[in-house]
């Protein structure tokens, strides 16, 4: 299913500087999808992708010291709605727009009211985040 | 950060859904959007249903406790409503969840706090809460409930709040709930918490839809009659 539109917010680095303000952050190679950093002074930084019914949505959390959640951001949410791709009155909001004119929902078809976005996934996500802070991060 | 067409816009998953500001390029907009969803995370604490340390848990305990002075602000205008709507709308049926209208209210938080800290122009997006500001009009979609693959432009608006809401998990305070209400709402009123709060009462009774909202000097879009 193509994705209708997408909207980026923060880049990956603009994500850990808007959580860790002014910290450094590396890498950890571990084997697992989600990407993680460790935050100099302290905490850690984590990339997590959720998957919902029609969209997925990549965010990032923080992770103070302590073990807490210090914030989560959301980095870009991408809607597939094969339904609209095929609507013809969908399309044609569309016309006129090239490969070059990216189809972000910020940009071409904001302030809809009515989506009714689901953050049930991402509060999954973030428990499965803590599990993976406490079986692998915390002793480190 | 993120500019898009002179424009930054960032999320956080906060009230059930995903809030998104969006405001100009220009200015001090990370202090601004982070004022802004503080306002929110304000509203979450105080009127979450789920939340145990919230004031509607602890209304529902029983415990005597100082309310939040925004939770006395909207459970006033909560009650206000349901006088004008005829009981239409009632928090009371949900036993005081104030999911119907605090959602409204925090968007209208957030674009005060915007405003405060000297942003002319922008949009705060609560799951469907709308509230639009500044000196341009701006198009507006509705999602319609029923219809979820679809895009409605329902029009252009400056300065306006909007809120749709579904009939799927509303629960009506009639004894005797009347059949049919509409399978989905859209209020467009001056601020976001009339928005929200009308589009219940509109949803149970879709044929004076008009006159509810007109009781608040807001308009009603009925979308489709459910089965």
């Amino acid at each position: 299913m193509p994705a209708a539109h997408a909207t980026v917010y923060l880049g990956v680095e603009q994500a850990q500087q808007a959580i860790f303000p002014g910290a450094k952050f590396t890498p950890l190679d571990i084997p697992r999808r989600e990407r993680v950093w460790r935050a100099a002074p302290g905490g850690w930084f984590i990339i997590d992708d959720v998957l919902g019914k029609h969209e997925l949505i990549t965010y990032a959390v923080g992770i103070d010291t302590q073990g807490h959640v210090r914030r989560i951001e959301i980095l870009e949410y991408r809607e597939s709605h094969g339904g609209e791709v095929r609507d013809a009155t969908w399309r044609a909001q569309f016309a006129g727009k090239s490969a070059a004119d990216p189809l972000q929902l910020d940009r071409d078809i904001r302030n809809i009211s009515g989506a009714t976005l689901s953050c049930r996934h991402i509060t999954d996500g973030v428990k499965r985040l803590l599990k993976l802070y406490e079986s692998e991060l915390r002793q480190r | 950060m993120k500019a898009s067409c002179g424009s930054v816009s960032r999320a956080r998953p906060l009230l059930g859904t995903l809030v998104e500001i969006r405001v100009p390029a220009d200015g001090e907009t990370q202090r601004a959007i982070q004022r802004a969803f503080a306002a929110i995370e304000r509203v979450h604490r105080a009127m979450s249903a789920q939340e145990s340390t919230s004031d509607i848990a602890r209304l529902r305990a029983g415990r005597r406790f100082v309310l939040d002075p925004w939770t006395r602000r909207v459970l006033q205008r909560a009650e206000e409503i349901r006088l004008a709507t005829d009981g239409l709308f009632d928090c009371a049926a949900c036993d005081y969840a104030l999911d119907g209208i605090a959602k409204g209210f925090a968007v209208d938080r957030a674009v005060e706090a915007l405003q405060l800290a000297g942003v002319r122009a922008g949009a705060v997006n609560a799951g469907g809460d709308l509230r639009v500001f500044g000196e341009a009009f701006e198009d507006l979609y509705v999602r319609p409930p029923q219809c979820p693959d679809r895009l409605v432009h329902i029009g252009r608006v400056r300065d306006a709040a909007v809120a749709t809401s579904g009939a799927a998990l509303l629960v009506d305070p009639r004894r005797v709930p009347r059949a049919p209400r509409a399978a989905g709402v859209t209020v467009v009123a001056a601020d976001c918490m009339t928005a929200d709060a009308l589009t219940k009462p509109c949803l149970l009774d879709p044929e004076h839809a008009q006159q509810l909202a007109a009781r608040f000097c807001a308009h009603a879009f009925v979308l489709g009659a459910d089965g």
